[in-house]
């Protein structure tokens, strides 16, 4: 449209009145970085990428877009593995990798108030001295950001007992899709009113872009006890799992891994996983000391009346790193067994993973494609992940065909279509055989109220609404007198 | 007048052929007063799915709390939010409107942290789901958590689903005489410290001091000696004492003085029954302790859980109270007593509430009266 060329040439303009040449990027050769994220299959070159220092900056960019009807969208470090951060065609890009200073840590209050760009790791760092950490702990955590991490709900092993990242946080300063900045909660466990923040995380960059974030702090336990069993098949494993459960044991971890993933780790960083086993388990307690003695012979009894074939427990803090070294370098680890492999993320019940996981044997089968198999046993969310060689004439359809069949035995097993990573461009199609008409229904509604003209994070999650407005002419929801244009 | 509907369909035509509504539980976290229709929802009631080794429990939203935790510990498992008033009657669907988690949501979380799916009836009298069965789910928006705390301005709450967690094998508590509230506030952040894993950490307004913790039977004894030795140890503390099957510091006007070792007799006759008496308030606020010095004159009995960080006041002053917390920049809900289930303090339009609540309430029909806002 010749009106969103010239409002575009106008925002530019006007962003240069923001942000200085090194940081407002326009050519081609700076944008390039910036076109996709994990999930190398999607690209999108923006018109611009700004990288704003300061919230202002970002408040006012978000105006200036609103004003120009030009879509935007934030990104930390673009490890989004469903598209998430890859942007909108045309749009803006707001980096928020410099937006990152630890605002302030409150050991006796156990909050840190910190800016979108601080790296996951680093809040654990800054809350280290005080025998604290941020508990939510994705693979990506020595790379992703707080703002991603917010915008997508982000997981990690220990979610059964200590929750997600909506779990941990407490307050969010937010801008919404049309400059008018909130404050949803506060720096309280408990608030007065609907829990805001926790519905804001996990909305993929439609409500706007988090400024400041307040999280909760927990104080590291006095004890871990990690331990790592391997067995004859997957079956096994997953049924020492059940029979923990079963047994009143609440873990801070339960990972497994198949054959394909030991080997693939193994070969990356020599963990020294038990060779020959089909399945590996590991499973961490943690606690006050006298606790965590006691649960762990009852984890023992456990484990050797499950069959396992070998058992290695962590005797110091070194050994610990060691077993947990392997499980968090997977993704990566196998690019050595395989050229190219898709990061799958989805849920079964846990007591439905031996199927799920005989079912996925069946269609790697079928489908003529290996893949090797890691999962957050303690909450039944699968990472299967698919190797294809992308240089082979149909490979790469063939595994986003098995992918997609994987996605729908979750939802027919009763789980869910994403576990940590969302829904971003990659599962829009499948959110629909997730849900209902009318829940999907309720979702564009809000959407449509908090951001009518869908330029925040355009196209994430829903998809484009058919009846988005252009910018010209009334929305049906301001027509009748739901929302209005401030 | 008021309907008490035994299926969702029912609810749905109720919320379609009435302008104004209100829900109620099991009253005893009254909600804002409304005019309308109240729409009664014990009789919503029932497990509908269960599976300890799944460790997910949904039922319907007027299902009793006490029947919900009956149905859990027979499977050795325990809602670890704590709800409050579970003998006086509380609902689960109640329980989540309001957002209230007892004392012992220290230890793993509060009720917003162990819910994973709902199913609401909207303004328009529309069944929506969010969230799901399963404890991890990163799809679509999560309207659950908005739910939590909502007050019943997003709608009709007709079913839950949660997560819960194997129940603790033994409990002990153990109390102290700490003098005053500072003193206990300090012994409180001394045991956070010392990073014991506490189920609770609750202090009062006179500096009586518990100390939850639970967990294993061949732990528990180590474990309570040590932080009793520990706490001993403390400048201000007296009277250590480790209860064997100390009663619930369940948070109820009945039960707050009952916990005590020696309730004061005057205390008891304001607080002998769940029912306080008119004029008493109890208001939830979180982030006090800083403030407490400008608060405590309009408080007449307080429980302080999670080290201090939330706190339940009672008063016979709600309107002095509501000025002194409005001066400390702190917000209130009014969980029992006059104007129970307003917010009260420092209150600032919020935005994204508001534009939240119109979409699922379009044409006001649960909006509380302006009164019970302010």
């Amino acid at each position: 449209m010749a009106d969103s060329a010239s409002h575009t040439s106008d925002l530019l303009a006007a962003l240069a009145r923001i942000y200085p040449g090194d940081r407002l990027l326009t050519h081609a050769g700076a944008l390039a970085p910036y076109e996709s994220d994990g999930l190398t299959t999607y690209r999108g070159r923006p018109r611009a990428v700004v990288l704003a220092e300061t919230q202002d900056e970002v408040v006012a960019t978000i105006e200036l877009c609103h004003h120009a009807g030009v879509p935007f969208m934030a990104r930390g470090s673009g490890t989004s593995l469903s598209g998430g951060a890859v942007p909108v065609e045309d749009g803006i890009v707001i980096a928020l990798n410099r937006l990152n200073r630890i605002i302030h840590v409150d050991p006796l209050a156990r909050v840190a108030v910190v800016e979108p760009g601080v790296v996951n790791l680093d809040v654990t760092a800054a809350a280290a001295p005080y025998g604290l950490y941020y508990a939510p702990d994705p693979s990506s955590q020595s790379i992703c950001t707080i703002g991603g991490n917010v915008a997508f709900n982000s997981g990690g092993a220990h979610c059964f007992r200590h929750g997600m990242t909506a779990n941990h946080v407490l307050g969010i300063k937010a801008v919404l899709p049309d400059g008018t900045v909130v404050q949803l909660g506060g720096d309280s466990v408990e608030h007065v009113g609907p829990d805001l923040p926790g519905m804001f995380v996990g909305s993929e960059g439609l409500f706007g872009v988090a400024l400041e974030i307040t999280l909760r702090l927990v104080p590291r336990p006095e004890a871990y006890q990690t331990m790592l069993a391997a067995f004859g098949s997957l079956q096994g494993a997953g049924d020492a799992v059940s029979r923990i459960i079963a047994e009143g044991l609440l873990p801070g971890a339960m990972e497994i891994m198949d054959r394909l993933a030991i080997d693939a780790a193994e070969a990356a960083v020599d963990a020294g996983y038990p060779s020959g086993a089909a399945a590996i388990l590991i499973v961490e307690l943690e606690g006050d000391a006298a606790e965590v003695e006691a649960e762990f012979a009852r984890l023992m009894d456990v484990i050797n009346a499950s069959g396992a074939t070998a058992v290695r427990v962590a005797a110091d803090a070194a050994d610990r790193a060691r077993i947990w070294k392997g499980r968090k370098c997977a993704f990566s680890a196998v690019g050595r067994i395989s050229p190219d492999f898709i990061v799958q993320d989805g849920v079964v019940p846990r007591t439905k993973l031996g199927e799920a996981l005989s079912r996925i044997e069946q269609l790697s089968a079928s489908h003529g494609v290996r893949v090797a198999n890691v999962f957050h046993a303690g909450d039944g969310n699968l990472h299967p992940l698919i190797l294809f060689d992308g240089r082979e004439a149909g490979a790469l359809e063939r595994a986003e065909r098995l992918a997609a069949d994987i996605l729908r035995l979750c939802i027919e097993l009763g789980g869910s279509i994403t576990g940590e990573h969302g829904i971003g461009l990659e599962k829009r199609a499948f959110l629909g055989e997730m849900y209902a008409e009318e829940d999907i229904a309720f979702m564009r509604r809000l959407h449509a109220a908090i951001d009518p003209r869908e330029l925040a994070n355009r196209g994430k999650m829903l998809g484009r609404s058919t009846t988005a407005q252009s910018g010209h002419g009334l929305h049906p929801l301001e027509r009748a007198g739901v929302i209005s244009r401030v | 007048m008021t309907a008490q509907p035994t299926s969702v369909e029912e609810i749905q035509d109720a919320v379609r052929d009435s302008a104004r509504l209100h829900v109620r539980g099991g009253g005893t976290k009254s909600a804002p007063p409304g005019d309308g229709i109240v729409l009664d929802l014990a009789g919503l009631s029932g497990i509908t799915e269960y599976s300890p080794a799944e460790c997910v429990m949904t039922m319907r939203a007027g299902s009793t709390v006490a029947e919900i935790e009956t149905a859990l510990a027979a499977e050795g498992q325990y809602l670890p939010f704590d709800p409050p008033f579970a003998a006086e009657g509380a609902t689960i669907g109640g329980t989540v409107a309001s957002g209230v988690s007892g004392s012992r949501r220290y230890r793993y979380g509060g009720v917003r942290d162990f819910l994973i799916g709902v199913r609401v009836v909207d303004g328009d009298g529309r069944l929506i789901r969010s969230g799901g069965k399963v404890v991890k789910n990163a799809a679509g928006f999560l309207l659950h958590h908005g739910m939590v705390g909502s007050l019943g301005q997003f709608g009709v709450l007709t079913e839950l689903t949660f997560k819960v967690f194997p129940q603790p094998e033994a409990r002990r508590t153990i109390t102290a005489e700490c003098g005053s509230v500072e003193n206990a506030f300090a012994a409180a952040g001394a045991v956070e410290r010392w990073r014991r894993d506490c189920e609770s950490i609750d202090f009062d307004e006179r500096g009586t001091l518990w100390l939850g913790l639970a967990g294993r039977a061949s732990a528990i004894g180590v474990r309570s000696a040590a932080l009793a030795e520990a706490a001993r140890s403390l400048p201000s503390v007296a009277g250590v004492d480790v209860h064997d099957s100390w009663p619930d510091p369940r948070i109820s006007s009945a039960a707050i003085h009952d916990s005590r070792p020696d309730p004061p007799a005057g205390a008891a006759a304001v607080h002998d029954s769940w029912s306080d008496p008119p004029g008493t308030a109890c208001v939830k606020v979180a982030g006090l302790m800083n403030s407490w010095q400008n608060l405590h004159r309009h408080v007449t009995a307080a429980r302080f859980m999670c080290a201090g960080s939330v706190a339940w006041l009672f008063t016979d002053r709600l309107a002095d109270l509501a000025g002194a917390l409005r001066d400390a920049h702190l917000t209130g809900l009014v969980l029992r007593g006059p104007r129970a289930g307003a917010r009260i303090g420092h209150l600032v339009h919020n935005e994204f509430e508001e534009r939240v609540r119109r979409v699922l309430d379009p044409q006001n029909k649960f909006r509380a009266a302006p009164d019970s806002r302010r």
